[in-house]
C-alpha cells in the first residue's frame, strides 16, 4: 500500500496527523525506552516503599507516621532492621539518584508516544475510553511523582500539602495504573524488541510510525545515545552527594553536594541548621536537662551526668530521605540501652519516644522500635570524631541509630519516653 | 500469555471491523444467535487455533459483553483492578484540604508537558534543523548544536529551583540557612557544564570537518557520493 496521493479519492480512514513526523518513532523506540523505564520505576517503587517502612510509620500510637489514614497500602509494613548500618543510604540514594537519572528516559518515553495523545476519534469504545482515562493517570502520576520528588530535595516545598502523603499516595495511584499499562502493552513491547525493525506506516497496529516521516536528522542509536547521555549527565553531577567522600566534588548541581558545609569533626552534611529551626544556646546550655521516663520512673539529668555513665562509640553514617549522605561518623556518647536501665527498663528496653527542643517542624518528635534501642551502636551522642557536637549538629546531644533515615536521628533531645506513651 | 492477548485483541479488532457491515445489513443490534454463530468462527488461516481461543470467545460469548466496549474480558478485568487501586490511593491522596490543588497538579504536570513542554522543544529543534539546512550545511550537523542544548536543557530542567534561587529570590536564602552550604553556586555551575558541553561539541566538529577534509580531499569530485554519505 502506498502512501495517499493528494489527487487520490479521499480513502475511508480520517485524515492521518502529519504534525508529529519525527522518523524516530515508532513501536521499536517506545518499546526499548518501556522497558527501561519498566525496571526503573520498579526499582523506585521498591525502595520506596522500603523507605516509606523504614519510617516504621506502624510503631506505637503513630507518632512517625505522616499517612494515618493509608489503610491496606500499609500492610506489608515490617520491623526496619539496624543492619548493615549502610541500608538506607544504599535504598534511599537509589531512589532519588535513580529516580533523577530516569527523567531524560521518562521524558523521551512521553515523546515517543505524543502521536497517540491527538489520536481521533478519542476513544473508539467504551474500552478505548477506560484506557485512555488510565493513561492519564499513568502519565499525570509519573509526572507528579518525579516533580513531588525533584522539588523536595531542593527544598522546594510549593507543593499542595505535605510532602509525604502527596508523594506516598500519589505513587501508589501511579502503580495502579503503570501495572495495568505494563500488562497491557508487554505483548506488543515484546514483539517490537524481536521484530528489531519498525513496520511501515500502513502495516503500523500502535499509531506510531509517522505517515509522513520527516528526512532524519539522527538515528535511533544517536537518539538512545542523547538519552543515556542525559541520563548519565544528571546522574555523574547527583549521585555524588550519596557517595560521600571525595566524590562529593562531583556532584555539581546536587543539593548536598560540591563541597561539605564546614570543616573538622562536625564540617560534614546538615540537613537543618540549630538557627533554622530556632534553638538557641540558652536552651542548649548548662540549663539543659535530659528527662528519661519509662516504667514509673522518671529521671532529670545534666550533661555532666551524662558523660560520666559508660560512652561507647559507633561509626555510623547520616542518610538523609532526600537521597544525600555522609560516610561513617565517630560517634560517641550513652548507648540507648543504657539510659533505658536509668529507668530500670535495662533487661529488655521498649521502643523509645524521643523529643527534641525543636517547636515545630515534623520529625521532632520521633519514634524509635525496640529493636533500634537494643542495638548496641544506637546512642545518645555527645561526641562526634572526638569533638563535642556542634550546635548543627544537635548539641548537646542527639540520636544515632544505625540504617535509620536521618529524620529518627533527634537532634537537640530534651526528652526520652522508653515504653508506652 | 502473548498468544492469547493477542487473539483476544484480534478477535476484538475483527468484531470492530465486522461492525460497519452490520450497521449496513440491519443496525446495531445483531441477532444473538448470529453473534455465537460467528464466534467461534476460526481466523482465516489460523489453522492451528489453540483450544484456549475458542475457549476464550466462548467466556466472551457468555459474559456478553456490550459490543461497544470494544476489548475483550480480560482487559475489562484488568482496567477494573487498575481502578479499584488507583481510587483506593485516589480518595487518600485528595483526602486533605487542599484537594482541588493536588488535582491541578496531577492533570495539571500531564498537560503542562503534553502541550506547552513537549511542543516547545519539539519546535525549537524543528527550527534549529531548519536553520542548519538554511545554512547550506547538512542537517544532520544540526545535532551539534542539539546534544549540547538538549543536556544543558535537561540539567535546568531538573534543578531549576537550585539554579533560579542561585540567580535571585527568596529560595538561596533559605537553601543556604537551611544547610549552611551557598546556595548562589548553582547558577555558575551549570553555566560551566553548559559551556563545557558546547566546547566539547565544538571541538567534536572541528575535528570531524579536519578528518573529513583531510581523509575526503581526493573524493570531493565525486559528489554524489559525499550527498549520500552523511544524513543517516
Amino acid at each position: 500500500m502506498s502512501a495517499p496521493h493528494p489527487s487520490a479519492p479521499p480513502s475511508p480512514p480520517p485524515a492521518p496527523p502529519s504534525v508529529w513526523r519525527s522518523p524516530l518513532r515508532g513501536p521499536r523506540l517506545t518499546a526499548l525506552l518501556g522497558v527501561v523505564l519498566l525496571a526503573g520505576i520498579t526499582l523506585l517503587f521498591v525502595t520506596g516503599l522500603l523507605s516509606y517502612a523504614a519510617y516504621n510509620p506502624d510503631l506505637g500510637a503513630g507518632i512517625n507516621d505522616k499517612t494515618p489514614g493509608k489503610g491496606l497500602l500499609g500492610i506489608y509494613l515490617f520491623s526496619w532492621p539496624t543492619g548493615p548500618s549502610w541500608l538506607y543510604r544504599l535504598t534511599q540514594g537509589l531512589h532519588v539518584t535513580v529516580g533523577i537519572a530516569l527523567v531524560p528516559v521518562l521524558l523521551a518515553k512521553l515523546w515517543s508516544v505524543i502521536p497517540k495523545l491527538f489520536t481521533l476519534p478519542p476513544a473508539r469504545s467504551a474500552g478505548h475510553a477506560l484506557e485512555r482515562l488510565s493513561l492519564l493517570l499513568l502519565v499525570g502520576g509519573a509526572l507528579f511523582e518525579f516533580v513531588t520528588g525533584i522539588l523536595n530535595i531542593q527544598l522546594e516545598y510549593l507543593f499542595p500539602g505535605s510532602f509525604y502523603p502527596l508523594h506516598f499516595y500519589g505513587a501508589w495511584v501511579f502503580m495502579g495504573a503503570f501495572a495495568a499499562h505494563v500488562v497491557l502493552r508487554m505483548p506488543r513491547t515484546v514483539r517490537a524488541l524481536r521484530e528489531r525493525t519498525d513496520p511501515a506506516a500502513a502495516d503500523d497496529d500502535t499509531g506510531l510510525v509517522p505517515v509522513r516521516p520527516d528526512r532524519p536528522t539522527m538515528t535511533r542509536r544517536g537518539a538512545l545515545g542523547l538519552v543515556g547521555a542525559g541520563s548519565l549527565l544528571l546522574f555523574t553531577t547527583a549521585a555524588g552527594q550519596s557517595l560521600g567522600g571525595w566524590w562529593r566534588r562531583s556532584a555539581l548541581l546536587a543539593p548536598h553536594g560540591g563541597r561539605e558545609p564546614g570543616s573538622g569533626p562536625n564540617g560534614f552534611q546538615i540537613n537543618k541548621t540549630a538557627a533554622a529551626v530556632g534553638i538557641t544556646a540558652r536552651e542548649t546550655g548548662d540549663a539543659w536537662r535530659l528527662t528519661v521516663e519509662g516504667g514509673g520512673r522518671r529521671v532529670r539529668i545534666g550533661r555532666a551526668e551524662l558523660l560520666a555513665l559508660p560512652q561507647h562509640t559507633a561509626a555510623l553514617p547520616i542518610a538523609c530521605v532526600e537521597g544525600w549522605s555522609t560516610g561513617d561518623q565517630e560517634w560517641s556518647g550513652v548507648r540507648l540501652r543504657d539510659l533505658a536501665a536509668l529507668v530500670g527498663l535495662g533487661d529488655r528496653p521498649p521502643g523509645v519516644l524521643v523529643e527534641s527542643l525543636q517547636l515545630h517542624g515534623a520529625f521532632r518528635r520521633a519514634a524509635l522500635r525496640d529493636n533500634q534501642v537494643r542495638d548496641p551502636r544506637s546512642l545518645l551522642a555527645l561526641r562526634v570524631g572526638g569533638a563535642e557536637l556542634s550546635p548543627d549538629h544537635g548539641c548537646p546531644a542527639r540520636i544515632i541509630v544505625p540504617a535509620a533515615p536521618g529524620v529518627l536521628q533527634t537532634k537537640w533531645v530534651a526528652r526520652l519516653t522508653f515504653g508506652e506513651w | 500469555m502473548r498468544k492469547r492477548r493477542r487473539t483476544v485483541r484480534e478477535r476484538a479488532a475483527r468484531m470492530r471491523q465486522a461492525d460497519p457491515r452490520e450497521q449496513a445489513a440491519g443496525g446495531w443490534q445483531a441477532a444473538p444467535g448470529e453473534r455465537a454463530a460467528r464466534t467461534p468462527q476460526p481466523a482465516p488461516g489460523g489453522g492451528a487455533v489453540p483450544a484456549l481461543r475458542t475457549r476464550a470467545g466462548r467466556a466472551l460469548g457468555a459474559l456478553r459483553l456490550p459490543r461497544r466496549y470494544g476489548e475483550g474480558p480480560l482487559h475489562l478485568l484488568l482496567m477494573l483492578a487498575s481502578f479499584a487501586l488507583t481510587g483506593y490511593a485516589g480518595v487518600r491522596l485528595l483526602a486533605g484540604g487542599q484537594w482541588p490543588l493536588v488535582l491541578v497538579w496531577f492533570a495539571g504536570a500531564a498537560l503542562l508537558h503534553d502541550l506547552v513542554l513537549l511542543p516547545l522543544y519539539a519546535l525549537a529543534d524543528r527550527a534549529l534543523v531548519r536553520w542548519t539546512a538554511g545554512t547550506g550545511r547538512n542537517r544532520a550537523r544540526a545535532a551539534y548544536v542539539r546534544v549540547p542544548a538538549a543536556l544543558s536543557g535537561l540539567l535546568l530542567l531538573v534543578w531549576f529551583p537550585l539554579i533560579a534561587g542561585a540567580a535571585g529570590g527568596g529560595s538561596a536564602a533559605h537553601y543556604e540557612a537551611t544547610t549552611r552550604l551557598p546556595g548562589g553556586v548553582f547558577l555558575t555551575r551549570w553555566l560551566l557544564v553548559t559551556a563545557g558541553l558546547c566546547a566539547l561539541s565544538a571541538l567534536w566538529l572541528l575535528v570531524r570537518t579536519v578528518q573529513r577534509r583531510l581523509c575526503g580531499a581526493p573524493r570531493r569530485r565525486s559528489e554524489t557520493k559525499q550527498r549520500a554519505a552523511p544524513g543517516a
